[in-house]
């Protein structure tokens, strides 16, 4: 127990470390006994309190609009399906758990934790609480609003009703599913025989066919179904808590037990994108550098560099790079997809202004980083691009050639098969391959340090530009054809300013 | 005694300073020949990497002119880097390719021919070819050095700039490079390199010396060394400058 509060203490002080840290980025300076400071704390936890409360409205009244419009057999075939749901996501947790070792130590955890008489109990459980927490806080949210939402058509006041049974639910559920994924994945780094059978994180997959023939299994995700839709009571939740203490149990007696040799290595990766520090949330692509080296570096180099010539070469080491990085590819076509198919469905819609402000700002702020991965290597290191004897269009055209094949496949094949009629679809899909071009032009200008009138040109100016300019004209009358035409010709100026720009990478 | 043709390289007044920063690079002008050897020398900060960086076209200097093969280095920038390769001291590559698949990228980017053979000879006198199916990123910084040496030696490129060279390389690995720079310069390359040590049998045409981005002294190391005995080493060298120079300093 002395053990575990040490631990608590540690982790404490180190969550007061970064507390601290975005405090100062605020403004404010903990431990200062001025007047001022003490004030513009108060009124720092005010203005929070009150921007959590009015986010928290927003949300919950978005919810309900949602559930309200939503039609009247979707509340049911998400009830269908939400068991199935939770099973898959319990599958996921166990067969990650059961990948690397749930367990995760940062270098000063490896430098000083590791060699020292603090109990490994003590810090599994302390890392599973931790775990747990970080879990909810994402997922309670979000499991309320869909209560909310998918309890509308029910009587009134059953939507706060159902929210309270799904929270009170999901709570233990999730736990629950954490610490036994944890005790499968302690288990396995405590046994050297288990350590050593690498597709042993394949087995939890087997539950999903077995549910099929024994619905019993489902049981969690069942009862959430049943809370979500208003016949369960929050009450029934209770009978599931008392298991936490054995399990906590379980944790600390595995975690006791696992060899931290094991443990270490496993950490390696994570120890590394700790120790960024804030740059974990300041520098992502640092961070995704790290994680896509790791998952490189766990397998042999598969597949080779086909052998083609000229630009052809890079078109085939972009391929190459997105066959090797299978987490990139699936980030492009599930993301861009939805993006650019998303952007058809609002031209062939005509939509309102808020709709295509909100797609606006996500093509601004988060583009699908894997369309501009090759090329950002190639523009971004100065002895890469002058190995290349290509022109600046040549390269992105070349770098860009198949994640923008895969990007409009994806998002053509969403679109096509949601489009309302045949001339919408003819038009969306058009709109597909102007606008992906056009997001893969603004990314490719940014990176190739395009410039307008000596002002280098930034990805999210080019998007509110060029796509905005499109959205006006789409909007002001001109319909989805006007939109796409005002959206080519942006794509064709920022190509003719690529052409222009200065092909040293330094 | 060796006669230099027309300049493979001709630096006028190039000047360049980091944004409210003194400039890093101070008026310097310079030439070197094909077939020439030409080591930059000067302590920590004098210019060395911001000056290569100037003259591979990476930053664009704030005044003065670059001109390789007579050609303008800002004017002609494309056509240019067919004939400059700069090794910086850290360079970079794909995280998805392997070293092999490095050479080859490049190789058939610049349609090459019958560049196998040759690649595999490079890799093997660097002692890379056992590590020719791994990531660079799981090199050690020597290697790393090593296959960037060979991805610029594989575009054969008329000016060769090298940006601490010796620093992460092995005593054998050092020796090997030379005699591959020895290779290049016969062949009519030119090269400039910085670096704080050089290989026992080193012996380069010239030597630039630099200071706070001013270029103070050029020559061959027994003009430089002012009559000192022997073979001078750097530091000699480099003492012998930054003394005349103050002295100079001292009587303007």
């Amino acid at each position: 127990m002395d053990d575990l509060l040490l631990v608590a203490g540690l982790r404490r002080r180190q969550f007061a470390d970064s507390a601290r840290y975005w405090l100062r980025v605020l403004g404010y300076e903990p431990g200062s006994r001025t007047r001022t400071d003490r004030a513009y704390g108060v009124y720092l936890t005010v203005l929070s309190a009150g921007w959590a409360v009015a986010m928290a409205l927003i949300a919950l009244q978005g919810a309900a609009a949602l559930g309200q419009a939503l039609p009247v057999p979707l509340p049911a075939m998400a009830g269908a399906a939400l068991p199935w749901a939770v099973l898959a996501g319990q599958v996921l947790t166990a067969a990650g758990a059961l990948r690397s070792s749930p367990l995760k130590l940062t270098y000063p955890d490896m430098t000083y934790l590791v060699g020292s008489p603090v109990s490994r109990g003590a810090l599994a459980v302390m890392a599973w609480a931790l775990a747990t927490v970080r879990a909810l806080l994402p997922a309670l949210p979000v499991v309320a609003l869909a209560a909310v939402a998918l309890a509308q058509g029910l009587a009134p006041g059953a939507p706060e009703r159902s929210a309270a049974a799904a929270l009170a639910l999901a709570l233990p559920v999730i736990a629950l599913t954490i610490g036994l994924a944890w005790c499968l994945g302690l288990a396995r780094a405590a046994l050297p025989a288990a350590a050593a059978r690498r597709p042993l994180w394949l087995v939890p997959f087997v539950l999903l066919p077995l549910a099929a023939c024994r619905p019993g299994l489902v049981w969690p995700g069942r009862a959430l179904a049943l809370a979500v839709s208003g016949q369960a009571q929050a009450g029934w939740a209770t009978a599931l808590w008392p298991a936490l203490l054995p399990l906590a149990g379980l944790v600390a007696w595995l975690g006791g037990r696992v060899r931290m040799a094991e443990v270490t290595r496993e950490s390696e990766t994570h120890a590394r994108i700790q120790a960024l520090g804030m740059g974990v949330w300041l520098a992502p692509d640092v961070v995704r550098s790290i994680r896509r080296r790791a998952a490189l570096a766990a397998r042999p180099p598969f597949l080779r560099l086909p052998g083609a010539s000229g630009a052809w070469a890079l078109v085939a080491r972009s391929g190459l790079a997105l066959a090797r990085d299978p987490a990139s590819l699936l980030s492009l076509v599930t993301w861009g997809g939805l993006i650019a198919g998303a952007a058809s469905w609002l031209v062939a819609a005509n939509a309102y202004p808020p709709q295509w402000a909100a797609w606006l700002a996500l093509a601004m702020f988060a583009p699908p980083a894997a369309l501009a991965e090759t090329l950002r290597a190639d523009a971004g290191e100065p002895f890469l691009r002058q190995l290349l004897p290509q022109s600046n269009l040549q390269l992105l055209a070349a770098d860009m050639a198949l994640p923008f094949c895969g990007l409009t496949l994806a998002a053509l094949g969403l679109w096509l098969a949601t489009a309302p009629a045949p001339g919408a679809a003819l038009t969306g899909a058009l709109a597909v391959v102007v606008l992906a071009a056009l997001l893969a032009l603004c990314q490719g200008a940014a990176l190739l340090r395009a410039s307008l009138a000596g002002l280098r040109i930034s990805h999210p100016a080019a998007v509110a530009i060029g796509m905005g300019a499109a959205i006006i004209a789409g909007m002001e009358g001109g319909g989805p054809l006007a939109a796409i035409a005002v959206a080519a010709t942006a794509a064709l100026a920022l190509a003719a300013l690529i052409a222009g720009s200065r092909e040293a990478a330094g | 005694m060796k006669t230099w043709q027309a300049p493979l390289l001709s630096v006028q007044g190039l000047s360049y300073a980091y944004a409210g920063q003194p400039p890093a690079v101070a008026g310097v002008s310079f030439e070197v020949a094909a077939g020439e050897l030409v080591a930059l020398v000067g302590r920590n900060g004098a210019g060395k990497s911001t000056l290569l960086r100037c003259l591979a076209g990476w930053s664009a200097p704030a005044a003065g002119h670059v001109r390789i093969l007579g050609l303008g280095s800002r004017e002609h920038e494309r056509e240019l880097r067919r004939y400059v390769t700069l090794v910086p001291d850290t360079p970079s590559f794909y995280d998805e390719l392997t070293a092999w698949e490095h050479v080859q990228l490049v190789a058939q980017a610049h349609r090459l021919q019958g560049w196998q053979e040759k690649a595999r000879a490079l890799l093997e006198r660097l002692d890379l070819w056992p590590g020719r199916g791994a990531y660079p990123f799981t090199f050690s910084r020597g290697m790393r050095y090593k296959l960037a040496l060979c991805l610029a030696l594989t575009v054969q490129p008329r000016l060769l700039l090298l940006d601490e060279p010796l620093g992460p390389l092995d005593p054998l690995s050092a020796e090997m490079l030379w005699r591959l720079l020895m290779e290049q310069r016969a062949a009519g390359a030119g090269i400039v390199l910085s670096s704080h040590q050089l290989p026992p049998q080193a012996e380069p045409d010239r030597y630039l010396i630099l200071e706070r981005g001013a270029l103070i002294a050029q020559g061959a190391a027994a003009e430089l060394a002012q009559g000192a005995p022997g073979r001078p080493s750097l530091e000699v060298l480099l003492r012998a400058a930054l003394e005349a120079h103050e002295a100079e300093a001292g009587d303007g």
